[in-house]
């Protein structure tokens, strides 16, 4: 007996320690939903998964993480008198949220990049905010490089368990150096890769609303566009209230369908699709924020009654919080029916509106790109055709207010479809209010 | 003596050194100015040598990093390893594997997973569909200068320093290893893959007007090839650091991308695509690049400003040494002017004392004789000598004012003169004088006697030395107008005659003292040619002015203006 527990002893404490203590309980919920329940049997259908992140509150007893923060600000000719003047108060705004643990430096440019304040404690406030005010006007505007030296800053820090953001405020064009959306939207790539967003503020009626939603958007930062500089303070406390509520970073959601099932589409959001893999990437998620990705899949036909798996779902994240990297999986799957009244009840509205709204803003998306490289008529069709579908997708599902809503694509081809050209404004409003819906970003 | 020549050859022998002077030292400026600004050039240039070879080098041990990774990827699990790959490097934009005959094989051409992906398989489908595309082509080589020796070995050192210092401890074969511990250690690190042997390279490849950079490997033994796509504005985003921060005003420097256009510039002053470079210098790794130096075109100190401000110096002094010795000279001949118009002037003087003294002594002499018996004749020798003795007296009047006036020593005392009173005495005084030079006076007084303070003497000698030039020089234009007039609290005297003028030349010279009118006139009458300076001063000193007016016909015509306060 006892060289029997001997023998067992150590096999006992063995497994004991293997396994490792029982794990806790993961941050995020989440939920995933389909379109409709219930499809149609007999054909093939198309079905839209919703991978909905719930992402609660950070608990008291957590202290948030600490952040790195870069502000990058524009101080060329072109932000002279009252936009240079509420960006140093939105600036000011910004630090005064920070604690002694947070990490705080500011690049100003115009043609010439200057690290105006080197990465430290935000404690040092009085001496940062002396700087910030002494910010003046100059030339003209070089964003890729004074991007780039936000980006040395952060570096300094990249160790750590820091959030690592830059925000950037231009009102202008980028006219020295790169200055195409695509070559900001790889810098935006390659700086997530590093755990780095972007969050790109535009402000007035210059800046190019194509790269700093591409730069943003890349980089899964959040994207702004401010009318007034009277707005710019508010707008940089709803930033940073973001960041100090980061719960959750390096959010990878990895879709794989059965053979039988083909993914065709991510709505609104970059990925990959390679074979029957799919793969979502996003850098952070806020507390108190859901957000969500939509992916249609192609199903075969099936049988009434039959229940076809559509995907194993995995997300994997780190706990900012416990610095503990964490997953969640589960399997999303469809059931056929002969009844089409049975389809029909089984739709959910909350997915279909997501659906709407992303599909919505995805086309304005590509109308705006058209437009932008001169086929007018392409962009008209192009809102005019969305319209169409998504309008009668709505409507046989029973939604009239999504139809509705589906129909304001009509106005916006109009407004494209005018002889006049399309007002910067509109533009620029038309980019933000797409990116917000596509990211989920919060109203502020 | 008067040497007027010497003088000439005086200002010569100071003018011609004082042009070559200034001539040879704006030379040596802008020979100075030139060798300045060929040493700035090189200067920059130098520091554009240095920034890129720092580039280049930064690029050429990225290159190598990742062609180590590339080449120790493990053969199983290839795909996933470069997918992975891509996935975490912010260096690695994109991944492929290519196979001769095949062609692309990963990404899948027909089912790129992205956007970007769709977008590689694009961008080098030229090279993907031609198996020759591999090797960069001796045209493009061209394009991209060939790193020197020195900094192949530089890269060279760097990466062996790089291996030793990554050489980790050689893994010793456990002796613990028996018991299985409680905590078993997690698992001894994997070696560290070897690099694999076989044939890679890097190709530069264009495509949207952008340079792209593409690494490749094809292991030994295998068809395929694989390789990366460099993620280059990552790349370029951290070289920018590459570019000195601290600049002094007005120098700038700027990256310029294979069209010529502005990458990233660092200083004050603004570099716009017209801006035209002080130096430039390739970057080998990126072909056609270029980092540029440049100088602010207003700055101080920048080309033409030494030379302008050096000119202006060695002008200026030039100047000051032309006007200097031009004074000493026209100083020199002045003073020989003066010389020799005292000179004649004591000549004329001794003449003008001789006359009448010599006239004095032979009358008086006969008279002492006792030899003349006529009353009449006597009287007459009597009166020849009072006339030349008060001749004499003028004469000595004259120069004694002169000599006052000039040791600044003539005082003036005012009383009432009745002017017109002076006037006709004087006259009166001078009759037979000016009827022996056949001078008629026409008078012209107010009926109201014009009374003003003034000095009487000073008057008396004014209105007599006018009136002794119109007699010596004017008698033939044989009338004198004399015009006495009072208005507007002044009182206007004015003598006109009809004689032969003054040349224009001489009309501001007749007052200057010694100065006599050279010509046949003067040289027949004695005269010191100190009468007009004496009268002038006189009349300044009395607070009013003499002058002369030009007149229509021949002759000339003098004004003593002079205050008259009201009472």
């Amino acid at each position: 007996m006892k060289t029997l527990l001997n023998k067992l002893l150590p096999a006992l404490l063995l497994l004991l320690f293997a396994a490792g203590p029982a794990p806790a309980e993961p941050l995020l919920n989440w939920t995933l939903s389909l379109d409709r329940d219930v499809l149609p049997a007999g054909h093939r259908e198309k079905a839209v998964i919703k991978i909905n992140l719930d992402v609660p509150e950070i608990p008291h007893e957590f202290s948030r993480p600490p952040v790195n923060l870069t502000l990058v600000l524009d101080r060329s000719g072109s932000m002279a008198g009252d936009k240079i003047a509420k960006a140093r108060e939105a600036a000011i705004t910004a630090l005064r949220m920070l604690g002694p643990q947070d990490l705080f430096s500011l690049v100003i440019y115009d043609h010439n990049v200057r690290t105006l304040v080197p990465p430290q404690s935000a404690a040092n406030s009085e001496w940062i905010e002396a700087q910030i005010r002494r910010i003046g006007v100059g030339g003209n505007t070089a964003l890729f490089g004074a991007v780039s030296q936000g980006a040395a800053e952060i570096r300094k820090h990249l160790e750590g368990s820091y959030i690592q953001r830059i925000v950037l405020l231009s009102d202008g064009l980028a006219n020295v150096g790169p200055s195409s959306p695509s070559d900001l939207a790889r810098l935006g790539a390659a700086l997530l890769k590093e755990g780095i967003s972007v969050t790109t503020i535009g402000i007035g009626n210059g800046f190019n609303e194509d790269l700093m939603t591409q730069l943003a958007d890349r980089s899964d930062g959040n994207h702004y566009f401010v009318e007034s500089s009277v707005d710019l303070p508010r707008i940089f406390a709803a930033e940073l209230g973001d960041v100090l509520s980061v719960a959750a970073r390096r959010i990878t959601i990895e879709i794989e369908t059965p053979p039988e099932v083909r993914p065709l589409r991510i709505i609104g959001r970059e990925g990959i699709i390679r074979n029957n893999r799919v793969e979502i990437h996003l850098n952070q998620l806020y507390g108190g924020q859901d957000k969500y990705a939509l992916v249609e899949v192609e199903v075969p036909p099936g049988q009434p009654d039959q229940v076809q798996k559509l995907a194993d779902v995995r997300c994997s994240y780190e706990n900012a919080l416990t610095r503990k990297a964490e997953r969640l999986t589960d399997l999303a799957s469809v059931r056929f029916s002969q009844r089409r009244e049975e389809v029909i009840q089984s739709a959910n509205k909350p997915v279909l509106k997501a659906v709407v709204e992303n599909e919505m803003a995805a086309s304005r998306d590509r109308a705006l790109d058209l437009y932008n490289a001169g086929r007018k008529d392409e962009a008209v069709q192009e809102l005019q055709q969305s319209s169409g579908e998504l309008k009668s997708r709505s409507g046989s599902l029973g939604f009239n207010d999504l139809a509705k809503e589906a129909d304001t694509l009509q106005q916006d081809a109009a407004t494209f479809a005018a002889p006049a050209p399309v007002p910067s404004t509109i533009k620029k409003e038309l980019r933000s209010e797409s990116y917000k819906v596509r990211k989920q970003q919060k109203d502020y | 003596m008067y040497r007027p020549k010497l003088i000439i050859l005086a200002w010569l022998l100071l003018l011609v050194p004082t042009l070559l002077l200034g001539v040879g030292a704006l030379r040596l400026l802008q020979g100075e100015e030139t060798r300045l600004a060929s040493s700035s050039r090189s200067a920059a240039n130098d520091r554009l040598q240095a920034i890129a070879g720092n580039i280049d080098l930064a690029i050429a041990e990225v290159q190598d990093g990742l062609m180590e990774t590339l080449r120790s990827l493990p053969d199983g699990d290839l795909l996933d390893q470069l997918d992975q790959w891509k996935l975490s490097n912010p260096l690695v934009r994109n991944v492929f594997i290519w196979q001769p005959g095949h062609g692309l094989l990963f990404p899948d051409p027909t089912h790129p997973a992205s956007d970007e992906e769709a977008a590689f398989v694009r961008r080098y489908l030229p090279l993907f569909s031609d198996p020759t595309g591999w090797r960069q082509t001796a045209s493009e080589e061209r394009g991209a200068p060939q790193r020197s020796a020195a900094s192949s070995n530089i890269l060279q050192e760097r990466k062996e320093l790089r291996q030793l210092a990554k050489q980790a401890p050689a893994a010793e074969p456990s002796n613990r290893a028996t018991v299985a511990a409680p905590l078993a250690p997690a698992a001894l690190a994997k070696p560290a893959p070897l690099p694999r042997g076989g044939e890679s390279g890097w190709r530069s490849w264009y495509a949207d007007d952008q340079l792209h950079l593409l690494g490749w490997f094809a292991p030994g033994g295998e068809q395929r090839r694989y390789g990366l796509e460099i993620e280059m504005m990552a790349l370029l985003s951290r070289l920018l650091g590459n570019l000195p921060r601290q600049l002094p005003a007005g120098e700038s420097f700027a990256l310029l991308d294979g069209n010529g256009r502005i990458f990233h510039q660092v200083g004050r002053f603004e570099v716009t695509p017209k801006s035209r470079p002080l130096a430039s210098v390739p970057v080998p790794s990126l072909p056609h690049w270029q980092v540029a130096a440049y100088r602010n075109p207003q700055g101080a100190g920048s080309r033409g400003g030494i030379l302008l401000i050096g000119s202006l110096l060695i002008g200026t002094f030039s100047l000051a040494i032309l006007l200097g010795g031009s004074l000493l000279l026209w100083q020199a001949w002045r003073n020989q002017r003066d010389a020799r118009q005292k000179t004649s002037f004591v000549s004329n003087v001794s003449h003008e004392l001789k006359t009448p003294l010599t006239t004095i002594r032979m009358y008086a002499e006969m008279l002492g004789e006792g030899t003349i018996k006529e009353e009449r004749k006597r009287d007459n020798y009597l009166q020849t000598i009072v006339k030349e003795s008060q001749r004499l007296t003028r004469l000595v009047n004259n120069l004694l004012d002169f000599s006052r006036l000039e040791q600044g020593r003539r005082q003036y005392h005012l009383e009432q003169v009745d002017l017109n009173r002076l006037l006709l005495a004087l006259i009166e005084q001078q009759q037979p004088r000016l009827t022996e030079a056949g001078l008629t006076i026409e008078l012209d007084v107010p009926e109201q006697t014009l009374t003003l303070a003034s000095d009487r003497d000073a008057l008396e000698q004014i209105i007599l030395n006018l009136l002794d030039n119109a007699i010596k020089y004017a008698g033939a234009g044989k009338s004198l107008s004399i015009e006495l007039s009072g208005e507007a609290g002044r009182v206007r005297l004015r003598l006109r005659d009809y004689g032969p003028g003054i040349p224009a030349a001489h009309r501001q010279r007749i007052f200057d003292k010694f100065h006599r009118v050279d010509n046949s006139l003067t040289t027949r009458q004695q005269g010191s040619g100190l009468g007009l300076s004496i009268a002038r001063q006189l009349a300044e000193g009395l607070g009013g002015e003499l002058r002369y007016l030009p007149v229509q016909s021949a002759g000339s015509c003098f004004e003593l203006s002079l205050p008259q306060p009201g009472d």
